[in-house]
Formats: C-alpha cells, structure tokens, sequence
C-alpha cells in the first residue's frame, strides 16, 4: 500500500507540472490580457498601464514569463494578485479553509440524505416512498442553486429572520454561530449533491441486490437487514463513492454562485472574479490548488475502496 | 395599595428613562454592503473602490472632492496656491494626529502629522503606487512643520484630481517600517476612523477616532462583503445592512418606493463609438447619417430608469464640470430620420434594387455592433432593431469582455459600445491620436483636437483649461466618432434613517467640513 501511495505522489508531480503548463498556455493564448481590459475600460490611464504591463511582465514572451512563474512556484512564492495586489498565498490561505468546510458540510449533508433515501427507495422499489423519492431527486436535481439559495436567502433571512444570510460563523462566537453561518449554503449545495447520489444508490443497490451472493445470504436465512447493510451496501457503495469523490474534487474547486449568494469567501469567487479580470498570477495559483485538491481526492477514493472491499488490493 | 400604585409608577418612570436614554446613548453603526474587500495599503488601492473607501476612512489626504461641485475642499491642506505653473504650496492643518492604540503608536504615544509626513507619503506613493499618475511630481519639501511645495516637472492642473496628489493618502513613515506587509490589511493614518479588523473578501470593522479634527457621529463603521447584487439587496431590506455600494439599478424604483433613497455620485459614460477609419465608418456622412436615424431621447430611458441616468451629449459626465457642457453640444445631437437617410444616400447608400435595405456597389451596409455582457446589450438591441427598420443590417454581437477589448484595440471593431468610467482626464485618453491602439479606441486623431488637448493639460487655470477641454469635446462630437447616449449614476442604496451620507468620488467622506453622518433613531 504504502508504495501504491508513493507511486501516485509521484506520477502526481508531472501531472501537476502539465496542469501548470497547460493553464499557462491555455491563459496565453485567451484573447486580452488584465492591463488591457484595464485600458479600454478607462479604468486606469495609458501611463500607467504602461507601467503595470512592465511590472507584471507581460510585455515578455511567454516561455520566459512560464519559466518566471515556475522558477517561483518552486521557492514557494504564489505571486501577487495583478488586480488587488495581494499576497496570493495568504488569499488562497484565507479562503482555503472556507471552501473545504463548505465542501466537506455539503457532502456530509448529501450523503446523510442521499444514500438512506437511495436504499428505502431501491428495497420499496416502485411503491409510493420510492416515487416520492424519486420525484424528490428530479427537483433536487432540476433546481438551479442561484435560484434555491436566494429562495431560501428571503425566506430563512429575510422572512422569518432566523439564519444569518452572509458570511462565515466563527467558533469563537460560539457553536451556534459557527453552525448557522454554513446551514444555508450547505443546504443549497447539498440538495442538487443529495439528489444525484440518491439516484445513484438507488440504481447500485438494485443491481447489487439480484446479485448472486445477496441471494444466497438471503437463502441462507440471514435477517433482511444484515442481507442489505453488510453483504448489498458496502457492494453497491463502490460507484457511490466514486462519484462523490469526484464531486467533492469539483467543490473543492469552489462554488462561485452559492459563495456569491451567501457571501462566503471562498476559492471560487477568487478564481472567477480573476478569470473575468484576467489575472493571471490568481488564476495559474487557483488552478494548481484546484488540481492539487482532485489528485488528494482521487487518491483517498482508491484507499477507501481497500477498506470497503477487502478484495481490492494495491501491493 | 398605595405602595403597589408607587412601585407601579416608579417602574413605569424608571422604564422610560431606560428606553429614552438607549436611544440618546445608542451606539451610531453604519454597515455598508460591499462587493469585495481585499487589499487597503494606502499607497496600493488600484482602482478598487470598496478598499479605498476603507482606507480613506483611516487615511486623511491633503483634499478630498466637493459633493456638490467635484472641486477640491481643506482637508490635512486648510489652503494651497500654486504660486507659478510649476509650483505648488500647501499648508497644512496644525494639531492633527495619528491614531494610537495600534502597533504602531501605542495608547497615547501618536505623534502629530507635519509636512514631513507628507512629503514622505509623496515620495512613497511616487515609488510604490503604480495605480497613481504622480510621475508630473517632480519634488516634495516640507518648507517648515506646516507647509509643503510641490514642484512639479511641466505645469499640472490635474494636481488636485483623483488619481493624481489628490488620491494620495497621509501615512506615518513608522507604518510602513513597523507593519510591512501588514499595512495591506492594517493601516494607521489620522482619519476618521480607525480600522479595527480586515479579513480580505470578508469584512472590516472601524470604530471612531476619538482625536479627530472634526468629531464624528458614527461610533462604528462595518464594512461587509455581499458580492451577490440579490443577496446584497436582501441584506438591506432585512435591515442587515444600511448602505448598498454599488448595487444593482433595477432595483431602484422599487427600493425609491419603498423609502430608501439613492446617493449616487458619479458614474460613468455610455455611447456608441465609431472606429473612424474602418469602412462603412471612416465616412463622415454614415457616421452622421447613423447618428440622425437613432431618437436617443427614447432609447436610453428604455435601459435604465430616470433616476439613475442623465442624457449625454457628449464624452465628459456632470462630475467634471470642467469638461461637463450640455449646452455646448445640445445644437449637435438631432433626430432626424430623413436627413440621415439622405446623408447615407449621399454617401452612396441606396435602396438600388427594392429589397428594403441600403445598399452600394451591389453590397448590403451592413455590420456588427460590438459589446460586451450588461445592460448595453439591450441598448445595442434597441438600436439594431431602430437600424433595421431603415434598411440598415445592423446586428449586435455580444462578445466577452476580453476578446471585446482585443478587436478594439486591433482596430476589429467598426461600432462599438462605447464605454468608460469618464474620469477627469478621459477624453485626452479616448480621443487624443499619440494614444491610438492604447485607449484612444476610435482611432480618432484631429490635429486640432491633440493640439486643444496638449495645451488644456498644461494649462493650470481652470477657467482657460475648462475652455478647451470644451472645445476639444466639440470637435470629437461634431466629428461623430461617437454618439453619446446617456450617463450612468453610480447606484448606491442608503436606508431612510441613515443620514447625511455623500457617495464615494475619489474617497470616502463620512465626516468632513461638508457633512458629518449619523443614523437617526
């Protein structure tokens, strides 16, 4: 296992290295660049855009400004924002933290609804609580989240004036703050998340359940529920954590319109509002750490298959 | 009985002094709903107006602008002169300190503020604040404790504008030694307001400074970060927060009813702009023709409401009086369909075979009208459709705001959304021909017009440089590199009982000499 583990770290580096590489050239070739937009938006003079393209060396050509970028990246310094120009590490260090706990309670919150409703719904297959389920999952899954996020926005914030409606809660303000703060926009996420995984549980476990050694655990006597906890689940769990594994990659990424709506300062509002200003240095850093988060995720997926399926084995 | 009446009484009598005196003694907050907060160094603020506002309240700088008339006002400078073209002296307000209790200073240690501080903060600010167009500095010296001159390298009226010295904000030099990187997120200076937490993309918290000049209302100033324009909405009804910073001008006749008002000032231009050398536009007679065909009076109020516009008639907006002359160009805007008409004829484009649409050498006149996301597309779509009816294929090509501004500067585009935030100086960088292929995006270049523009930039009298700036404009306009729709007002929301507030134009003034904010209980 452990040489599994180091091999990935490895193939890692060359993978992150192309990630550098392609976004560098990906934003190189994109038409217009932060200092020209700028410009033609009067938002700063010809002098001293003149003076920010010098600064920020875009002038140069493109592999000396890669080769610039890389020979930083590699004495650990992320840079500076071209627009806010901020330390980027201490952004990205400041909103990391949010966006993982966003993501985290998001996913928390979907599997906590998505896989018990996934099983009642594939064990009452075609009943009433299965339709409703199933019914549940179409909206969840139909709903655009700016749309639900502001609908709870007015209702919880604005009605009935019970949830904080922007911002992170702290736990130095106590539990209670630090847990009303993420409700909404967990909610929000969560919801689309839950419907998706719903469905899929579903559609695992029916096909686990007319496995042959579901039947024989039933045929030897065992009680229904160990049948569908310890033999069917942990089978039919397999694609269910694949796909919330790629999942959660994705809103490690950062949910710019659930961040915007709740204001939660997070790596997806960052990135966004870099790649509508074309700031570079943000979005090259944002686009490694987002890399970098789907590599950790991707890795810790295939571990925690050995410990749901005995049978895989990596050594 | 009788006790229980007394005791009655003196609970009623004890309880309405409590609620009387809470709202005698009740702490003055003001939250203000920003869309980002990231970086509030001083000498660092870009054109990023929620951190300026921030550092704004913290810093005094030597001016700030009048809210009605845009003009510079005392604030650290209680006068200047420019005592010739070159020459720049400043006196200085006495008894102002620096705030304390912060790393900086400690608790009853700040020093007062002299020319030396400012003449370091120009200094700084001409090494280190790329955003600034400070480079017409040629020296700073403190002439004694309270005076400062400025030299500068060729005659500068723009001195006292945004941007320029007047953008500059006073700070000590033991800020930038003791704080470091730190002043991003924790300046001192001797303003209003000291700033007690800022969490980038978060919020920031300042309390009042106790040893102002001028004694604020305000206890407590929150700034906080709501970039959803709904949700920043929502915040303000919920009465989460006070004050929406440029919020979104849909929403303004239903807030105007529901009793908050507007404080908008300043803003920005909006019109079509040609490329005035690429085919059918390098004529002057479509260009004029195209203008006449377009009713402006109707099309603009069908994009934003009354309240949060102003017809243009040409580049310079209300906020640079200098520049600002509707009654000079009035003569020059028309609507008149059939003279348009006739002037496309003359420039050959005809009905020739009878399918409805103009036409020249076997070729249809048609073309894009560039622009980018927002509220322009509606105007564009406004227009194409009023184009169209006249036999003119006009159609709108909605482009993302990168590519948008390459085919501008490549010379790609024909007609295009003209857009700029109309600072003081814009029409030197929209219309001056040295600045082609950088802002000078109509490609526009008039002998006369550079030659108007030269002088005006070197001329320190305002009377004189308002005079040319003015007759600049109207060359450009009478020449149709553009045609000017309309003035888009800054859209910020202020709560009925918040009171006093003047919007942002260049800083933030929540107490000045002109108004001093409060909330009403």
């Amino acid at each position: 296992m452990l040489t599994y583990l180091v091999r990935r770290i490895l193939i890692a580096i060359p993978v992150l290295l192309g990630i550098t590489f392609i976004t560098f050239a990906l934003l190189h070739l994109t038409p217009g660049d932060p200092v020209r937009i700028m410009l033609a938006t009067e938002q700063v003079t010809p002098e001293v855009a003149e003076r920010l393209t010098e600064f920020y060396s875009l002038d140069k050509p493109w592999y000396v400004q890669y080769a610039k970028y890389l020979g930083n990246l590699l004495r650990g310094n992320l840079g500076v924002s071209i627009t806010s120009r901020s330390d980027i590490a201490s952004s990205i260090a400041q909103r990391l933290p949010n966006t993982i706990l966003l993501a985290f309670s998001s996913m928390l919150l979907a599997l906590v609804i998505a896989i018990p409703a996934g099983i009642v719904s594939a064990t009452h297959r075609n009943s009433l609580l299965d339709y409703t389920s199933l019914t549940a999952a179409m909206i969840g899954v139909s709903m655009p989240s700016f749309w639900l996020g502001l609908l709870l926005l007015l209702q919880f914030g604005l009605a009935w004036k019970i949830l904080p409606i922007w911002g992170v809660g702290r736990l130095s303000n106590g539990l209670w703050d630090f847990i009303s703060h993420l409700i909404l926009p967990s909610l929000t996420m969560g919801v689309g998340l839950a419907a998706l995984l719903t469905r899929l549980t579903r559609a695992s476990m029916l096909e686990v359940l007319t496995q042959d050694y579901v039947r024989t655990a039933r045929a030897k006597g065992l009680r229904e529920r160990l049948v569908l906890y310890r033999h069917a689940l942990r089978n039919a769990m397999i694609p269910v954590i694949t796909a919330a594994g790629l999942q959660l990659g994705y809103l490690l990424g950062g949910a710019v319109i659930v961040e915007s709506i709740f204001s939660w300062p997070g790596l997806g509002r960052l990135t966004i509002q870099a790649i509508q200003k074309r700031d570079l240095p943000v979005i090259q850093v944002s686009t490694l750490i987002f890399a970098v988060c789907f590599v950790i995720v991707t890795l810790l997926v295939d571990v925690l298959y050995t410990f749901i399926d005995p049978r895989i084995r990596y050594d | 009985m009788k006790m229980n009446r007394f005791v009655s009484l003196l609970a009623v009598v004890l309880l309405t002094l409590c609620v009387a005196g809470a709202g005698v003694f009740a702490e003055q907050v003001l939250k203000i709903s920003v869309g980002d907060l990231e970086n509030v160094d001083p000498m660092d603020l870009g054109g990023r107006n929620s951190d300026v506002s921030v550092a704004s309240l913290v810093c005094d700088n030597l001016v700030f602008l009048g809210k009605d008339d845009f003009l510079p006002k005392p604030e650290l400078a209680i006068s200047w002169e420019a005592v010739d073209d070159y020459t720049w002296i400043f006196h200085l307000r006495e008894g102002v300190m620096f705030q304390d209790g912060n790393a900086v200073f400690a608790e009853g240690e700040a020093r007062e503020l002299t020319a030396d501080d400012v003449v370091y903060s120009i200094q700084r600010a001409k090494e280190v604040a790329v955003y600034l167009v400070l480079s017409e500095i040629e020296s700073a010296t403190a002439l004694d404790r309270y005076t400062v001159e400025v030299k500068t390298s060729q005659p500068a009226p723009f001195l006292l504008d945004v941007h320029h010295l007047a953008s500059v904000m006073i700070i000590p030099h033991e800020a930038v030694e003791v704080l470091g990187d730190d002043l991003k997120i924790s300046p001192v200076g001797s303003g209003p307001f000291e700033l007690q937490t800022f969490i980038p993309g978060e919020r920031a918290v300042l309390t009042k400074n106790e040893d102002y000049w001028l004694e604020p209302n305000l206890d407590e100033v929150q700034f906080i970060v709501i970039p959803d324009p709904a949700a920043s909405i929502i915040a303000l009804e919920a009465g989460e927060v006070d004050i929406v910073a440029y919020g979104p001008a849909d929403e303004g006749p239903r807030l105007l009813d529901a009793g908050f008002s507007v404080a908008g000032r300043g803003g920005s231009y909006r019109g079509v702009g040609f490329n005035v050398t690429q085919p059918p536009f390098d004529d002057y007679r479509v260009r004029r023709g195209i203008s006449l065909l377009l009713d402006v009076d109707s099309i603009w109020p069908a994009v934003i409401p009354a309240d949060f516009g102003e017809r243009a008639y040409g580049q310079v907006p209300p906020w640079v009086p200098m520049g600002y002359d509707p009654e000079g160009l009035m003569d020059l805007d028309g609507y008149d369909e059939t003279a348009g008409l006739n002037l496309l004829a003359d420039a050959g484009w005809t009905d020739s075979d009878g399918d409805g649409w103009l036409d020249k050498d076997g070729e249809k006149l048609s073309f894009e009208m560039k622009c980018f996301g927002g509220a322009q597309v509606r105007v564009f779509t406004i227009i194409a459709t009023l184009l169209q009816q006249v036999g003119i294929e006009a159609t709108v090509l909605q482009q993302e705001v990168g590519v948008w501004v390459d085919d501008l500067l490549a010379g790609n585009t024909g007609m295009f959304f003209d857009f700029s935030y109309a600072g003081t100086t814009g029409l030197y960088s929209m219309f001056h021909s040295s600045l082609i292929t950088q802002s000078n995006t109509h490609f526009y270049s008039n002998p006369t017009v550079d030659t108007l523009l030269d002088e005006a930039n070197t001329t320190v009298n305002y009377e004189a440089r308002s005079t040319l700036w003015k007759a600049a404009q109207r060359l450009i306009v009478k020449d149709q590199a553009i045609i000017p729709l309309y003035f888009e007002v800054v859209t910020t929301y202020v709560a009925p009982y918040v009171k006093d507030f003047v919007s942002e134009w260049g800083t933030l003034e929540l107490v000045s000499s002109e108004n001093n904010v409060y909330i009403e209980e």
